[in-house]
């Protein structure tokens, strides 16, 4: 294969690729070591995770590989709610459920959505909190989230102090650690 | 009949203080969620979850049941005032609901809402209060190989009335088995999966993924959606007889969409977000050629609202019985359930059906307070329609974490609720059930111990999962399920091909 064919194909997979294949892969990768590590268990506590592990590996490669199988086995890969035949119209309702709002979709003028900006700020409050202290961690997340979805300043303010209050308390209540982290 | 003593102890223990406190509050929480436009049932019971390990396991289950009881009511509110349903359990009753706010008919809409949202649950809840005898003597039958064959049957079938392809609903499931095999297996002393690490010796909490995946990613959804204020400004004034007289007038279709509901809600998976749909599917097909529906048709919002109060019910059947919840929703009060040390199992209608029958009778008493505040504060809830979610997430946000931490004291619970939230939030964008995912996870220990029980009663053969009818009717009904969507669609071909489809 020439180099500019490789290249295509790599531009092609990583086109290609959503957070789903992620999942599967991920999926993947996880039951497959808990399949091999299952072999280093005594019996009674390997045969449910080699089990478990062994129909996730075939699921996860199963829905990995389904827009390449024929056309049949494809469909049955991709075929959902057998019983009901309402699909339509629960999938409709689903999708409304709980925001059920036909509103349309927050547009900000940002670098990136804000979808990506919660699942990173999210992820950012476990690592800040895990090293400094989860209270700051959250002050800090409810700051940053009034400025992105464009609160009024008074409003951040109000609800990041509402956010340390309710974490506060619980630290009063029931003594949990949260002013401090490993590292300070 | 349940023995008179037993319904005594029982109604001490509803009218007892602080349950009745709890029961009451549970209510009104669950009615200003469900009116709230984008908060639904899981979302309240996930975040309220942590909270009562503070309390007793009675009031706790109470109050868990109390606001998804009342979230089911609220939800009809925003579907009949802006056509919004606040939780899926009132979408139908959008169809006739809104129209009757457009024609002036607001307030009858919301008594009719009320009073048979009430009048099912009660019904629903005598039903099972008379089937219990019953019940008692099918669960009987029931040990660890049938057990084991209810886990992994409730598994497959929540994943194929799930939202979303069947094989991605098993893979969630089973998922969720594989991570509830981290930590110390309850059959022998030695670790898995814990990379010698102090924070998985314990295992993953199965009460972080469960909020992770209905609280975190339904913020996270929800941050991606404009604010939903209601601007709507409709009027619901008008005497209160018209909507109750409806409702007394019309027994048959009250009857009907209560024991819908009940069955639907008793099927595992289903729930009440089909329940309200079939109920009004039948409403139609009863009164074809008479009446006109989504036009305003007061039996519309009766049938629809019939039936979803009366799921609740029904879903707590194989919930308490089986372990096996009907919803997401009861998936966490199972959470709950497990969280206070009660185990689900025929148990639960024999040693403690005192303690059932209390929370049957509490459900009731909550219809009681659902319909008192429907009927006469509905008027005030209606300004929560107008609350924006951009001030709720972060606080939710801080509730679910700090809750989740506060249960174990564990910062492994942190990482574990945003890591389920990121990950939930694209299993949904995907269409892979978090229901079934979250099953798996609180299934995973009791699946495990009785495959190993029976396991060794039969010293290592499987044979023993074939050795009864009902054991083969189990085996049948998850290779029925696994291949079902086969069947469907040779069922679909033969009815494409008869000429009379």
């Amino acid at each position: 294969m020439k180099k500019s064919d490789e290249g295509n194909a790599f531009e092609h997979v990583v086109r290609n690729t959503t957070f789903e294949h992620v999942m599967l892969i991920g999926g993947l990768v996880v039951a497959g070591y808990a399949l091999i590590r299952s072999y280093d268990f005594v019996w009674e506590a390997a045969i449910f995770p080699r089990f478990v592990a062994t129909v996730t590996i075939i699921g996860c490669a199963l829905l990995l590989v389904r827009n390449y199988v024929p056309a049949p086995f494809s469909a049955f890969l991709q075929e959902s709610d057998a019983f009901t035949g309402m699909e339509a119209v629960i999938e409709d309702t689903a999708d409304q459920e709980p925001g059920a709002s036909p509103e349309p979709t927050r547009e900000l003028d940002r670098p990136i959505s804000g979808i990506t900006f919660m699942s990173v700020a999210l992820a950012g409050v476990a690592v800040v909190g895990y090293l400094i202290g989860l209270l700051w961690a959250i002050l800090a997340f409810i700051f940053l989230f009034g400025r992105w979805f464009d609160l009024s300043l008074s409003a951040t303010i109000l609800l990041t102090l509402g956010g340390g209050l309710i974490v506060y308390a619980f630290q009063w209540l029931f003594n949990i650690p949260v002013i401090h982290g490993v590292l300070l | 009949m349940i023995d008179p003593e037993i319904a005594i102890h029982s109604l001490e223990m509803v009218f007892g203080w602080p349950a009745l406190g709890w029961l009451t509050l549970g209510v009104l929480v669950g009615i200003i969620l469900g009116v709230i436009p984008g908060l639904g049932p899981g979302l309240g019971l996930a975040t309220v979850l942590p909270f009562t390990f503070l309390l007793d396991g009675f009031d706790a289950i109470v109050l868990l049941m109390a606001i998804y009881l009342g979230t089911v009511y609220g939800g009809s509110v925003t579907a009949i005032l802006i056509n919004t349903p606040g939780t899926a359990q009132a979408a139908a009753t959008c169809l006739d609901g809104y129209p009757m706010s457009r024609q002036g008919k607001a307030k009858d809409a919301l008594v009719i809402s009320a009073a048979s949202s009430s009048s099912g649950g009660i019904i629903a809840g005598l039903l099972i209060l008379a089937m219990t005898p019953i019940l008692i003597s099918i669960l009987l039958f029931f040990g660890s190989p049938e057990y084991f064959l209810v886990a992994l049957f409730g598994i497959s079938l929540i994943a194929i009335v799930s939202q979303g392809a069947i094989v991605k609903g098993l893979v969630a499931g089973a998922f969720g088995l594989l991570v509830s095999t981290i930590g110390y297996p309850i059959a022998t002393g030695q670790p898995r999966y814990t990379f010698d690490l102090l924070l998985l010796t314990d295992g993953i909490s199965f009460i972080a993924v469960l909020i992770g995946l209905f609280a975190i990613s339904e913020m996270i959804k929800l941050s991606a959606e404009s604010g939903s204020i209601s601007k709507s400004d409709t009027d619901i004034r008008g005497p209160l007889s018209p909507g109750l007289r409806f409702v007394a007038n019309n027994p048959i279709t009250q009857g009907k969409a209560s024991v819908i509901g009940l069955l639907v809600g008793a099927v595992p998976g289903a729930g009440a977000s089909i329940s309200n749909f079939v109920s009004y599917a039948e409403e139609m097909r009863s009164n074809r050629g008479t009446e006109e529906f989504g036009e305003g048709n007061p039996r519309g919002v009766m049938a629809s609202e019939g039936a979803n109060n009366a799921t609740v019910f029904g879903a707590l059947i194989p919930t308490l019985s089986f372990g096996i919840p009907g919803s997401g929703s009861t998936a966490i009060l199972l959470g709950g359930l497990l969280m206070h040390g009660i185990n689900p199992g025929p148990q639960m209608f024999s040693e403690n059906l005192e303690f059932t029958t209390a929370l049957f009778l509490a459900l009731m008493l909550g219809c009681v307070i659902t319909l008192i505040v429907g009927l006469f504060f509905v008027t005030r809830l209606s300004i929560f329609t107008k609350v924006s979610t951009n001030y709720l997430i972060p606080l939710i946000v801080a509730l679910a974490i700090i809750g989740t931490l506060t249960i174990r004291n564990n910062f492994l619970d942190v990482f574990t609720v945003i890591l389920f939230g990121i990950i939930g939030f694209y299993m949904r964008k995907y269409d892979f059930s978090i229901v079934a995912l979250v099953l798996g996870v609180i299934l995973g220990p009791i699946a495990e111990e009785n495959l190993i029980r029976s396991l060794q009663l039969s010293r290592g053969s499987i044979d023993i999962f074939f050795a009864t009818p009902l054991r083969l009717l189990l085996v049948l009904l998850i290779v029925l399920s696994l291949m079902s969507p086969v069947i469907k669609r040779l069922w679909t071909r033969r009815r494409g091909a008869s000429p009379q489809s």
